[in-house]
């Protein structure tokens, strides 16, 4: 047909690229009436031919329906006009929309649909393989990272799978099987089974190293492959270099042939100088060995190794080797001599056993061997029960078979009932099947249990969901409901913390985030991660204790240990344990005044109110600021804290009409926060100059202080809601929201409203919200897979 | 006395004249007599983020003037100043354009584009994570044309760390800006930061026969499983699985060379590098050049990139007395103090590529030096870092690519043309010729004329 030669289609594509611009001068109806006097009052202020926010130019008529998109998108959201500036009344939004919606209606897709098959990522694999068969083997960790996609890394468009993860997958897989068949292989003789060093004192090149501690601590977390006794050798330091030495110590110490009474007191002198300090180990948090470490002058180790021998089951510890009462030193530089080095430190830690291993058999022997004959009858149950709680679903006779097949090869081939089932469970392990969630349409029962599971837990449905699943009740009246309050109260829970919390905050990002050690001497690697820790355990006493999600916002409490209690000054804190603090929230209280967050958005030498004020429109209210036009002029950074304020050089720069729209939205936020230096330690000036922490944002809201910019951001929380609302929908789901969505997530802020927000309102909403459940059916009828 | 061998060298100097000789058998030592067949050719990307400082890296008068082939000059500026050693073993290329890493329509992101278009030569697709699209990049276009050869049809060194969580670059997903290696235009490969990973990947034990029939078995199944999945299914799930499916086949060609494969027993010629990864960037690089020589030497695989930093990364150089982010420093603006240090941060990028061309130089391969059968680019996908600018890109171009590159020069190229010209005449020299990559309208010369 002559309609379908390339070439017309190309005239076609050529006619539909240009006729907006043809038609540029006559616009729709209702354009005059309606649309132009709605964006004359609250957009081409900032969107016109000269300043052209965000490349927007609203002025003139603008024909490309892509543009009215997203007008569409901005306006009903009431992501536009910015935060704080007058908002157009309700009515009148309608109007718009509802005139951009007839106009150009068919613009976009009106179904967000199919959620693209889903792989395995790294924290979902790891415990995948743990609940599945419950060895505590961390393979994923050796995998390549997982790309991210809208902010989250389990987004199924962008989870792909290389030659290289693939040889990885082999090679997890294979470990996985042989431990779980055959057990940990522990060493036949008690041998040295890892070293540690902290990273500053790397000499052994094949140790693992650890983060740096000025406190002179050292902790990790280790699998320990079997039960039994093991033994911790470590070897700690307590030193003073000479030139500490009062004039009378190094006349007595240069001396030869020192009399008792002299000998005596150089002893009492370098005591003095050096005060013996103690030294204490943890397992999990429990005290192992306390020990009175010697001052010594002399860099070495006079007293020798310390050894604590400890019980333990197979699987992940955490233990920890630190000074305790240096918990409490208000400059952690204190231990930190003329040369570099550290007065006290832990120098290594190694792990030596298994003594008196414990012959049990392992807790995936249990799982896997279902049955205890060596006959191809139950190797066909051990493994089609194996295949249905990897595949998250029945398995059919044609993939029993295959499997099936596998151990019978192996076993003629090598005679062995168990090298059979390893390999066979290798397969499994590998199998798309396993390492995809491929969902149907309409979307299963089984495919639901898998959701749930995966956004709640991030790992497999247990038997439970399975079960439910198996007899299509989960979609049933109250049972959605009654398995996600149980699977948010289940420890597995915290899972949703670390990942969708952890990303949203952006705490996975610390570590890129270091602020400078010439600029902040105190911030250490352990500093950092009990910020993170502090965070982490904000975001999960919100979910625990079923808190307004508002409170991420300006929450009175927080969780610190002695150092950042000390570090934030917050009294009555002391030692290495994590505690629940109440708050005023003068000072601190939210997420916004929790170091990591400050940190993490601000320069490695300097705050930034800009970055921090992007910071909040990005992450908590959902409207990121456009990036800055080409040339614009920069600060003046050497002025900055000593010629002028950082305030004064932002509000000279503010001066220029084409930063200003954008710069008025991000810059009183962030002065609201200049109180927090640049890793979230409180201060009242900045160099020379008193910190000004008032402002005024766009809409004529004033403030003196964190603690009424949080109140104003507190009080308007719709823009806040809808913002967790939809990364959480993201999240859940795998793929980003989409127009077609929109309606799903207003349902869900109606509710929230009137639940005063609870976090687990929030969650119910998602999990029973139509992406995500999918029509809710009468209990499978007319479901085209069986699964 | 090393024996009768006779050094090649030795001979031209007696010639005195430049005269192409035939290998002679004399000339081999005795031992690897056997194992000396023609060298292959090789090729090695490596990239850089974020610009290069233009007026240090070339004088300006060098860069400026008719298209055409000159000498390296006597004197170069602060950045290229390390490749003085290696004048006559590099070609500096100065006009060529990464188009497809402007806007084109598509609003802010250029560091997102960047990256992503560098090897591929295509303007990505703009998106948050839907639809992902890029091209195939230049190193995958050859792997998959050389699979087979060699045990890895590629490797992807990196050393530094993928952004996790959070947005990348406006809108950009992070999977644009975290590889460079594209396997398809929606599959990234990534990069392993791991130095002992890499190691551990080079020197595998081999598995006995019997296990490597077993998991030659387990790969049909799961072949099984993932043809009767994809059978059922439409769009970007199919192409998820036809992504698991090329996979599984690498692996199983992998499984199939090292069984015909001898090298398997070669013992590495250095130490397993400690498990932790380098703090410290520059200990990583040379660890990462190390293993990627190593490769080439083995002949483990001809075809690796090495990214040495993220697009738009954040990365600090405490080390060379520079605690501040290096994105955030290439937008200077103009303030002397930040160009002055982003100056410093190119200059120890660069010292970092001299020793991987020490290394590849003195490092024997067939009738002479890996040099000799290397092709190696180094560059960013930016000129100007602060302007975003994708035109006149920094390129060196590394070894004589098996005699088909002429080194020594430096060339002037007109204004705009293609980077993909360069990956065309590379593919071309490395025995896999490509009508065009990505946006290419030719092949790039100069390269082995005059």
């Amino acid at each position: 047909m002559v309609a379908e030669s390339p070439a017309i289609l190309r005239v076609v594509a050529v006619l539909v690229i240009l006729l907006p611009g043809l038609f540029a001068q006559s616009p729709p109806p209702g354009y005059a009436d309606i649309a132009q006097p709605f964006l004359a009052k609250n957009c081409v202020s900032c969107h016109n031919a000269k300043v052209k926010v965000a490349n927007l130019d609203l002025a003139a008529y603008p024909a490309d329906p892509a543009v009215w998109e997203k007008v569409l998108d901005k306006v009903s959201t009431g992501r536009m006009p910015p935060a704080g500036s007058p908002a157009p009344a309700k009515a009148e939004v309608a109007a718009v929309d509802g005139w951009i919606e007839k106009t150009f209606g068919n613009a976009g897709s009106k179904d967000a649909g199919h959620v693209t098959a889903h792989r395995l990522n790294r924290v979902e694999y790891n415990n995948t393989v743990r609940d599945l068969l419950g060895v505590s083997l961390h393979p994923a960790d050796e995998f390549p990272l997982d790309d991210t996609g809208y902010g989250f890394d389990n987004i199924g468009d962008v989870l792909s799978v290389s030659p290289l993860l693939m040889e990885k997958y082999g090679k997890a897989a294979r470990n996985i099987a042989r431990v779980a068949v055959y057990g940990e292989t522990a060493p036949p003789k008690p041998s040295k089974l890892i070293r540690f060093l902290g990273k500053k004192l790397q000499d052994d090149p094949t140790a693992n190293a650890l983060p740096f501690s000025y406190r002179g601590a050292l902790w990790a977390t280790w699998d320990f492959p079997v039960e039994g006794d093991y033994e911790f050798h470590m070897r700690d330091a307590n030193y003073r270099p000479r030139d500490r030495n009062t004039p009378r110590q190094r006349e007595l110490s240069l001396k030869r042939g020192l009399n008792e009474a002299e000998k005596a007191e150089l002893k009492e002198l370098n005591r003095v100088s050096d005060p013996p300090v103690k030294m204490v180990m943890t397992v999990d948090g429990k005290e192992v060995l306390s020990e009175i470490v010697e001052g010594n002058i002399d860099f070495a180790y006079a007293h020798g190794e310390a050894v604590a021998r400890v019980h333990l089951t197979a699987g992940e510890h955490s233990f920890r080797a630190s000074y305790p009462e240096f918990a409490a030193l208000e400059n952690p530089r204190e231990n930190v001599n003329r040369d570099g080095r550290r007065k006290l430190f832990i120098d290594y830690f190694d792990i030596v056993g298994p003594f008196n291993p414990v012959a049990a058999v392992p807790e995936s022997h249990k799982r896997l061997y279902v049955c205890g004959q060596k006959t191809p009858e139950c190797a066909r149950k051990i493994i089609e029960t194996m295949a249905r709680r990897a595949y998250r679903r029945p398995v059919t006779k044609q993939e029993t078979d295959a499997l099936a097949g596998l151990a019978t090869m192996v076993r003629k081939d090598s005679e062995s009932f168990d090298e059979g089932i390893r390999v066979a469970l290798q397969a499994i392990l590998m199998s798309p099947n396993f390492l995809f969630r491929v969902e149907h349409d309409p979307l299963s029962d089984y495919d639901l249990a898998a959701r749930l599971s995966y956004f709640l837990w991030s790992t497999t449905p247990d038997e439970e969901l399975l079960r439910l699943a198996d007899e299509r009740r989960l979609r049933k009246p109250g049972v959605l409901e009654a398995q996600t309050r149980r699977m948010l109260a289940d420890a597995k829970a915290d899972s949703l913390i670390g990942n969708f919390a952890g990303q949203w905050l952006g705490l996975r990002q610390l570590d890129k985030r270091k602020p400078d050690p010439g600029h902040f001497p105190f911030v250490d690697d352990e500093l950092l991660e009990a910020m993170r820790q502090e965070t982490t355990l904000f975001a999960r006493a919100i979910m625990r204790e079923d808190r307004s999600v508002l409170d991420f916002l300006d929450g009175k409490f927080s969780y610190v240990n002695g150092p950042l209690a000390l570090y934030y000054g917050i009294p009555g804190v002391k030692g290495e344990e994590f505690q629940r603090v109440e708050l005023d929230g003068v000072k601190r209280g939210g997420v916004l005044t929790q170091g990591a967050i400050l940190t993490e958005s601000s320069y490695a030498t300097r705050t930034s109110p800009v970055i921090r004020g992007k910071w909040v429109l990005e992450n908590l209210l959902g409207t990121p600021p456009p990036p800055p036009p080409p040339d614009v002029p920069s600060l003046d950074e050497k002025k900055v804290g000593s010629v002028t304020s950082l305030r004064q050089s932002l509000e000279e720069h503010r001066a220029n009409a084409a930063c200003a729209v954008c710069h008025t939205q991000m810059d009183p936020l962030g002065f609201g926060l200049e109180n927090y230096d640049a890793s979230g330690a409180w201060r009242d000036k900045d160099g020379k100059f008193p910190i000004d922490s008032s402002g005024t944002l766009p809409g004529g809201a004033t403030f003196k202080g964190p603690q009424e910019l949080k109140q104003i951001l507190r009080s308007k929380p719709e823009l806040f809601a809808r913002n967790v609302t939809e990364k959480m929908l993201t999240y859940a789901l795998g793929r980003g929201v989409e127009r077609a969505d929109r309606p799903v997530v207003d349902g869900i802020l109606q509710d929230l409203a009137q639940h005063d927000y609870r976090f687990s309102n929030l969650v119910l909403d998602v999990v029973k919200s139509r992406p995500f459940a999918g029509a809710v059916s009468s209990g499978g009828e007319g479901v085209k897979n069986a699964w | 006395m090393p024996g009768k061998q006779m050094e090649r060298r030795t001979l031209l100097r007696g010639i005195g004249t430049a005269l192409a000789l035939p290998l002679l058998d004399a000339m081999i030592p005795a031992f690897s007599r056997a194992a000396l067949t023609k060298a292959p050719c090789r090729s090695a990307f490596l990239y850089v983020p974020n610009g290069i400082i233009m007026d240090q890296w070339l004088p300006s008068s060098a860069m400026t003037g008719a298209p055409g082939a000159t000498a390296i000059p006597e004197a170069l500026p602060r950045v290229s100043k390390a490749l003085l050693p290696f004048r006559n073993d590099v070609l500096l290329l100065s006009g060529l354009t990464q188009n497809g890493g402007r806007a084109l329509g598509d609003g802010p992101g250029d560091h997102g584009r960047a990256g992503a278009n560098y090897l591929t030569c295509v303007h990505p697709k703009k998106t948050n994570g839907k639809d992902l699209q890029a091209g195939v990049s230049v190193d995958q276009i050859a792997a998959r044309r050389l699979e087979g050869k060699t045990r890895f049809s590629s490797l992807e060194l990196g050393c530094e760390e993928g952004v996790q969580g959070g947005s990348c670059d406006n809108g950009y997903s992070c999977a644009y800006s975290n590889s460079i290696s594209w396997r398809t235009p929606s599959a990234p490969n990534p990069a392993e930061i791991r130095p002992r990973a890499v190691f551990e990947r080079l020197f595998a034990e081999q598995d006995s026969p019997r296990e490597a029939r077993y998991q030659k078995s387990i790969l049909d199944v799961v072949t099984g499983d993932a043809q009767r999945l994809s059978s059922s299914l439409g769009g970007a799930d199919k192409r998820k699985l036809d992504e698991y499916l090329a996979s599984v086949r690498d692996v199983e060609k992998r499984i199939e060379s090292a069984e015909k494969s001898s090298a398997r027993t070669t013992k590495p010629s250095m130490a397993a590098p400690p498990s932790s990864i380098p703090a410290e960037f520059a200990e990583h690089a040379r660890i990462m050049f190390d293993l990627m020589t190593l490769a080439f030497q083995t002949d483990a695989t001809r075809v690796v990139t090495v990214l040495l930093a993220l697009e738009q990364s954040p990365r600090a150089y405490p080390e060379i007395g520079i605690p501040e982010a290096h994105h955030g420093l290439t937008h200077h603006q103009g303030d002397a103090e930040k160009i002055e240090k982003v100056t410093q941060i190119n200059a120890f990028h660069m010292k970092q590529l001299a020793y991987a061309l020490e290394k590849l130089r003195s490092t024997p391969d067939g009738d002479g030096m890996l040099l000799d059968h290397v092709m190696l680019t180094y560059g960013s996908g930016f000129s100007d870092g602060n302007a975003h600018d994708h035109a006149n890109l920094p390129v060196v171009l590394a070894g004589r690519g098996c005699g088909t590159v002429r080194p020594g020069r430096l060339v002037r190229y007109p204004k705009e043309t293609p980077m993909a010209n360069l990956f065309v005449a590379m593919l071309d020299r490395m025995g896999v010729p490509v009508e065009s990559l990505g946006d290419s309208n030719g092949e790039l010369g100069y390269l082995s004329d005059i």
